[in-house]
């Protein structure tokens, strides 16, 4: 070939690249995954920036943040009459894998609504990769910006086991001399100049993908999470527990618990007994859903979790899975008037 | 090493670049079988004592075979040759399943063999049967032996189809040693879009679809007759996108180095009869198993009862060279049934073969793909307890209920399979993408890029590699 004409191919290429960069990233963005970005709260730290998240990495749906990076739409000042919720918890709460109607922050408004005919508003404060250090560390944000009449905060083994004591996080436990505390860490961001780049799906999904391909022996998505060995967890447990009391007025704990439906003997697990146990001592309302999962799944094979692009029974909440969950919430937040 | 992965991609660079910048053919040939022996003794340096072995043995009755005149000495030495072969593939393969066997029927007597800790060499039926054809080649005067060790050692190693095939026709890939080895841009461009092509089916239609297929086969009793369904018509697209992405890789890597291999399948789900799947499923072994089985059984000329019979053998034997299992055998069993009753129908009713209804032919088309799909419960499934539950489920003979599972990847997959194969076959035809226009360029970075964003994390080995 003429210098010429190779110069007239590298052209075609370099279009034909650009033209098909763009057509994945409009399927990718549509289908697979799109971030609304990130903003730096002055007090919540790091989190979504208000618009439009599509997720089809498991489940399907397109869902939205408001300015305060939560689910749903902007929270105003509380209207007379109305009795209003702050559900916390990590991405079993946030539950992107759902639709904004199906989550169980939305569904418990429409019970307690219909219910009451006054104005109900239950906000989802679930945050991905949270835990009870984060609601700990923005309690009294939480409480005096929000005005909640109630607090419900879920909790899993993944709080305890990995999250919690995760120092790389924004808010993390450490632990003192005479206990523990929660700290706040600056998350700095690396390569700052490249943070643009992974707004787009193209490079968010490559660069997941490449990382899952070249990394060996990690966990894989779903798997549940093992306690460690040899590891007490009962000091933490009932520490989190205790505070959480002691900074929420009156707060509803909600577990969800990681189930294998295929075993025939269901055992709780270590974290579960201690997070009941400790719940029970603290005299705290405490709502565990492994028997409602376990029961919807042996009358009607129904899996409450896991989703038809995943394996049923793994990951997070389905719509079957939040139903449940506001079912056992919406009587406990309506003082008993819903049975 | 498998086409999939990184390293493969690094290793076949390394290759085609020296045999671009290599001048003497010799060393070309000599590096090419290096090469070759380094890729299959990435999975375990002792499997390649074994190949060469092998490959030293049947070299040395190919010469014997070749110089000999007398018929009976020409006799003796193929029974020899076919023997060793086939007491490699006995032992390494079925020691263990005859022992069992025996153990299981035995067992009432009292009577217990015990059992050899035996690794399984990769793709060794691939290789037994690539050096029994060339020995019955040179018996039968179709060709003659080779001279040099080396080039039937490059025949038996030759890295694209050594672990699961085709399995070539000798006197075809040797007649190519003879030319040079050349890297030219024409076979680049076609090798490099099969391979493509192979990829596609390998990484995003049978990986991706095996997340849903291997849970559900791992405990099928609870999940649904329909999610069963689903599954089993999932294995069906696995299977045939795992091993003729393989077929398609293999031409392809082949292809970039200026060798030749013959297509192995042939849209086998379009077929309206099993006989035609037959003709268009893995048609290297097909063509193996008429050449060297059933016309040496006495094929068609000895009577209908007997061509029945045969096909009826050679099916059982071709189910249990795919695995050293009882599922297997009853595979092939059916298959053989299928076959003969095929055939006696065919026989008997010639004139309906002949109606080009449009009715009719969907009709055979749904019933022959109905047949190979329930068919693949057995060659999935761990064991006849499992298949049973699957098949008494799936028609509803037991409790159909469970966890009803719609895999979304199931519903990507047709699609993309539709896609692969309409590709492949225009590029057999001669119209390939042509990579100086917009329109192919667009295409190739479309389907590359489709590969770094769909791609599964975890890249599956290739299904027919334990055979």
């Amino acid at each position: 070939m003429l210098p010429q004409q190779i110069k007239k191919v590298a052209l075609k290429a370099l279009l034909a690249l650009v033209c098909a960069l763009i057509v994945w990233e409009l399927i990718l963005e549509n289908t697979n995954t799109l971030k609304p970005g990130a903003v730096n709260h002055p007090v919540l730290g790091r989190i979504y920036q208000p618009g439009l998240l599509v997720n089809g990495t498991e489940g399907y749906s397109r869902t939205h943040f408001n300015s305060l990076g939560m689910r749903g739409s902007a929270i105003g000042d509380k209207v007379p009459g109305e009795q209003r919720f702050l559900i916390l918890g990590d991405s079993f709460t946030e539950a992107v894998q759902v639709s904004d109607e199906q989550m169980y922050a939305t569904v418990i408004e429409r019970l307690l609504s219909a219910e009451s005919g006054q104005p109900v508003r239950a906000i989802n404060g679930g945050r991905s990769n949270a835990s009870p250090a984060y609601y700990l560390h923005l309690a009294n944000y939480y409480q005096t910006t929000l005005k909640p009449d109630r607090v419900v905060i879920q909790l899993n083994d993944g709080d305890f086991i990995k999250d919690l004591l995760d120092t790389k996080l924004p808010f993390y436990v450490a632990r003192t001399s005479d206990g523990f505390e929660t700290r706040s860490n600056y998350q700095s961001v690396s390569f700052p100049a490249l943070r643009p780049l992974l707004e787009l799906s193209i490079s968010r999904v490559a660069f997941l993908n490449l990382k899952g391909m070249f990394a060996k022996g990690e966990r894989p998505e779903g798997e549940i999470p093992q306690a460690k060995p040899g590891f007490d967890y009962a000091p933490l447990v009932n520490w989190t527990i205790q505070e959480l009391k002691a900074r929420y007025q009156r707060p509803i704990l909600l577990y969800i618990p990681f189930i294998n439906y295929l075993e025939a003997e269901q055992r709780p697990s270590e974290i579960e007994v201690l997070v009941t146990e400790a719940a029970k001592s603290a005299g705290l309302d405490f709502v565990n859903m492994r028997t409602d999962f376990l029961d919807r799944y042996r009358t009607t094979w129904d899996v409450p979790t896991g989703f038809n692009n995943t394996k049923p029974g793994m990951g997070h909440m389905n719509s079957v899975g939040h139903e449940l969950v506001a079912q056992r919430l919406a009587p406990l937040l309506s003082g008993g008037n819903i049975k | 090493m498998i086409f999939s992965s990184l390293t493969f991609f690094i290793f076949f660079a390394i290759v085609l670049l020296f045999l671009r910048l290599v001048k003497s053919n010799d060393i070309k040939k000599a590096f090419l079988l290096g090469a070759s022996c380094f890729f299959y003794g990435y999975w375990d340096y002792r499997f390649l004592v074994l190949m060469l072995a092998v490959t030293g043995a049947n070299y040395f009755f190919g010469l014997r075979l070749h110089n000999e005149t007398r018929p009976e000495a020409r006799r003796g030495w193929l029974v020899a040759s076919i023997f060793f072969n086939l007491a490699i593939l006995g032992f390494f393969k079925y020691y263990n399943f005859f022992i069992e066997s025996a153990n299981a029927v035995l067992a009432s007597a009292g009577i217990r063999f015990g059992l050899l800790n035996i690794i399984l060499p990769i793709g060794i039926s691939f290789i037994i049967f690539e050096v029994i054809s060339y020995t019955v080649d040179i018996y039968r005067k179709e060709s003659p032996s080779v001279d040099s060790f080396f080039d039937l050692a490059l025949l038996v190693a030759f890295f694209p189809h050594l672990i699961a095939g085709p399995i070539l026709k000798p006197d075809h890939f040797l007649s190519q040693l003879d030319r040079e080895i050349t890297i030219r841009g024409e076979n680049l461009n076609y090798g490099g879009q099969m391979f493509l092509v192979g990829l596609v089916k390998k990484v995003l239609i049978a990986d991706r679809v095996a997340v849903f297929v291997d849970p559900v086969f791992k405990n099928p009793e609870v999940y649904s007759a329909g999610t069963l369904w689903l599954a089993v018509i999932a294995y069906a697209i696995q299977i045939y996108c795992d091993f003729s992405g393989y077929t398609d890789m293999a031409i392809g890597s082949a292809r970039c180095m200026g060798f030749e291999i013959p297509q192995n399948f042939d849209l086998p789900y379009i077929s309206r009869s099993i006989t035609e799947f037959w003709r268009r499923w893995h048609i290297s072994l097909s063509t193996w198993l008429r050449n060297y089985l059933y016309i040496p059984l006495g094929g068609n000329r000895k009577g209908k009862i007997r061509q029945y019979l045969n096909l009826l053998i050679v099916m059982l034997l071709a189910g249990l060279w795919h695995g050293a299992s009882w599922n297997f055998v009853v595979w092939g069993g059916l298959h053989g049934i299928a076959l003969a009753v095929h055939k006696v129908f065919s026989d008997y009713t010639k004139g309906l073969a002949a109606i080009a209804s449009p009715v009719v032919a969907f009709i055979s088309w749904a019933m022959t793909l109905l047949f190979v799909c329930t068919t693949w419960v057995f060659f999935r499934s761990s064991d006849f307890g499992t298949s049973f539950l699957i098949l008494k489920k799936m028609f509803l003979l037991m409790e159909p209920d469970g966890i009803r599972w719609y895999a979304t990847d199931l519903f990507l997959a047709l699609p993309m399979l539709i896609a692969a194969d309409y590709a492949a076959t225009r590029w057999n035809a001669g119209k390939m993408l042509s990579l100086k226009n917009f329109r192919g360029l667009f295409v190739l970075f479309f389907v590359l890029l489709g590969l770094v964003f769909l791609a599964p994390q975890n890249s599956a080995p290739f299904i027919y590699f334990q055979f």
